[in-house]
């Protein structure tokens, strides 16, 4: 299955060179912490995952064609 | 004094007279500073009563201890005063430079009462103040007036002045330091504009004095390394992005305040996050001084229609301006705030009172003719022309200096007016942050997050993360986050550094930091409970005032649409916010009446019963 994933803020690093929206190949049945622990991605408290829009723990299933956001979550305002 | 100036010059404008007053060391040590002092002033000397544009308000113009002092983000003033937007007090605060060359030049602050006959400029240099003559200087922008001012009285002379929208008393002008940075919020700029006085600029050559330098630069040097190790790695977003880079985590936690406040995300939310301004429009960013994050944004737009240059946007501006109209397109965004830096307009109320006024439109109680063109949502070009006009309170624009409230009101309908006390709310939805509801509420200024911002153990974890959709036991943590704001307001740091940096990482979020550059700074010798009795002080005194003013509970309120209809999008979806619940939790907390009246009790705890107070 291929997910379209896009990073954002500090976790851009974690994003193939230079690009912060491209597509991550996975096993049929792979899972969002899967896919985080294939990209190297440490999770905690503040990093964020969004798969379709909606806020995703590292058990939520993944389906090919989705879109996975992650970012740090950040202050300002 | 050490930190401290030890002195308060007292303009009276009617007569053109000024007098230099010491501050009182006791009185200094309670009220610490900024918003502090600012309260103090304002309950002594002015009657709750007053007509806001009429001579008898005060405007208090207030630097804290460790402004200017080198700590970092040292480097903030408060303006204090009747607001002629929500008749409550007003609490605008700015860095930049201006604040530090105010103390430098002498003084801790400045108030000003009456109403010159003609209008004047407040010039101090080095402690010797003038008012002089601004006759050529009425109706200029605010740049324009700075440029002017410096080249008239010193090449670094600080500057802090109104644009055209003070002048025609817009309800929310503001007061523009260093150009750029703004008293914004609550129409401080009409007050001035109400007294004739265009501007205060000012050259200070003196030292600030610490009475304990050597604790001070080993503390310091403690905090900037652990600051910087902290940020080696990743630096700070607020530096990367500016508090723009905020819009992905409020469009993701469902708390975008979208369309007037009916949607909680913004399809459009990418075309105007910070990350899309840092990567197409940042210059560099721009730090206040002895700030070691630099969230501020110079920016430039190559565009036929909306190009520029100037500073921002916020995260602030671009909600209101942005997703709360519809709009996705960023140079708009950012032209209008350059527009509002040069006349002197509060981003949020101006971006906020023209989606009001789009739901208007589009419910059909305005009408197109009367506001002279058509007004859909996401009509870029008229956002720009809009918060023109209302600078110039021109046409239409002269019903939209009045801010949202009257206008809907004038339409019939005042509950599509998105405020708490008549002013407007900055960027987080409360349906999906409940707490934040509640510091909306409670706040001395109405819609405000600045003075106690949930938003920071809500939506970013910070000291660590509290579930946004829950609203039982939050009014203790908002009280204590309040609490914080007040004294962060009064020693004259910025929020963005001293809740992360300066506080500790329990939920009470304890403000040790700022007692270690207190207590160096100004050797007053604060108790860590005495620093947070300071805070609670200044809440409780500024909550006097509001009670003398006719402010009780039924004013600590929400629009109809965030208690009652459930949120349409988003993770927040379906929620209200359960403001009375939280409101009743939180009097408790403060030990004020059911009726949120500080109980004689309180007032007795914190000095407040006293002569000096009545
Ligand atoms: S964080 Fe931003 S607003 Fe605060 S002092 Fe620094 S530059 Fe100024």
């Amino acid at each position: 299955m291929i997910v379209r994933v896009k990073c954002f803020a500090g976790l851009r690093r974690y994003a193939p060179a230079g690009r912060s929206d491209f597509k991550v190949e996975l096993a049929a049945d792979a899972r969002v912490g899967q896919l985080l622990d294939q990209m190297g991605v440490p999770t905690d408290d503040r990093t964020f995952v969004a798969v379709n829009g909606v806020r995703a723990g590292r058990d939520q299933p993944l389906s090919d064609g989705d879109l996975v956001v992650l970012f740090t979550l950040m202050e300002g305002g | 004094m050490n930190g401290w100036m030890g002195k308060i010059l007292r303009v009276d404008l009617t007569r053109g007279e000024m007098r230099e007053m010491p501050l009182d060391r006791d009185v200094a040590k309670d009220y610490i500073g900024g918003r502090g002092l600012g309260i103090y002033f304002l309950n002594r000397e002015l009657d709750p009563d007053c007509e806001p544009l009429a001579p008898d308000n005060l405007l208090v113009m207030a630097t804290g201890p460790l402004t200017g002092t080198g700590a970092p983000t040292g480097a903030r003033y408060m303006i204090m005063t009747k607001s002629p937007l929500t008749g409550a007090i007003t609490c605008s605060n700015a860095g930049g430079r201006f604040p530090t060359e105010l103390k430098r030049a002498g003084f801790d602050g400045l108030i000003f009462a009456g109403q010159a006959k003609r209008p004047v400029y407040l010039w101090i240099d080095n402690g010797q103040a003038e008012l002089r003559d601004a006759a050529h200087l009425w109706g200029r922008s605010t740049h324009s007036a700075t440029d002017m001012l410096r080249e008239e009285t010193d090449p670094r002379a600080r500057v802090a002045c109104i644009g055209p929208a003070g002048e025609r008393l817009v309800r929310f002008a503001a007061v523009m330091n260093d150009k750029d940075r703004a008293a914004g919020r609550s129409g401080v700029g009409a007050v001035m504009g109400s007294k004739n006085l265009k501007a205060v600029a000012v050259r200070g050559r003196g030292q600030i004095s610490l009475a304990n330098p050597e604790r001070f630069k080993t503390f310091n040097q403690e905090i900037l390394g652990r600051f910087k190790a902290a940020n080696k790695k990743t630096p700070l977003g607020l530096t990367v992005n500016g508090t723009a880079g905020v819009v992905i985590t409020t469009q993701h936690l469902g708390v975008l305040p979208t369309r007037n406040w009916q949607q909680g995300t913004f399809e459009g939310w990418e075309q105007i996050h910070g990350e899309t301004l840092t990567a197409k429009y940042l210059v560099r960013n721009k730090a206040c001084y002895a700030c070691p994050i630099g969230c501020g944004r110079i920016t430039r737009v190559e565009d036929d229609v909306f190009g520029g240059e100037g500073e921002g946007p916020e995260y602030e501006t671009i909600y209101a301006m942005g997703a709360n109209c519809m709009i996705d397109n960023l140079p708009a965004i950012i032209k209008a705030n350059y527009i509002c830096n040069e006349l002197g307009l509060d981003t949020i109320t101006m971006g906020a009172t023209i989606a009001c006024a789009m739901e208007l439109v589009e419910r059909g109680y305005l009408r197109e003719d009367i506001v002279g063109r058509p007004l859909s949502w996401g009509d870029a070009a008229a956002l720009v022309e809009l918060t023109r006009q209302t600078g110039y309170r021109e046409g239409f624009g002269d019903r939209l200096a009045e801010g949202s409230y009257r206008l809907a009101e004038s339409c019939g309908h005042p509950e599509l007016a998105m405020v708490s006390k008549k002013q407007e709310f900055p960027g987080y939805e409360p349906r999906g942050a409940q707490a934040m509801g509640l510091a909306y509420a409670t706040s001395p200024i109405g819609g405000s997050h600045m003075r106690g911002d949930p938003a920071y153990f809500e939506l970013f974890g910070i000291p660590e993360r509290v579930d946004p959709l829950q609203w039982q036991g939050k009014a203790r943590i908002t009280k204590d986050f309040q609490d914080l704001s007040a004294i962060i307001d009064a020693a004259g740091l910025c929020i963005f550094f001293a809740v992360r940096n300066l506080a500790g990482k329990q939920l009470d979020v304890p403000p040790i930091g700022i007692l270690e550059y207190l207590n160096a700074a100004t050797g007053a010798d604060y108790a860590l409970e005495e620093l947070i009795q300071a805070g609670e002080r200044i809440i409780t005194a500024e909550r006097r005032f509001l009670t003398r003013a006719g402010f009780s509970r039924r004013d600590d309120t929400l629009p109809e649409r965030l208690t009652t209809e459930p949120l349409p999008d988003g993770p927040a979806k379906g929620m209200v916010c359960h403001l009375e619940a939280m409101l009743d939790e939180y009097y408790r907390e403060q030990n004020w009446s059911a009726d949120g009246i500080p109980t004689a009790e309180r007032l007795a705890q914190l000095g407040l019963a006293g002569e000096k107070d009545a």
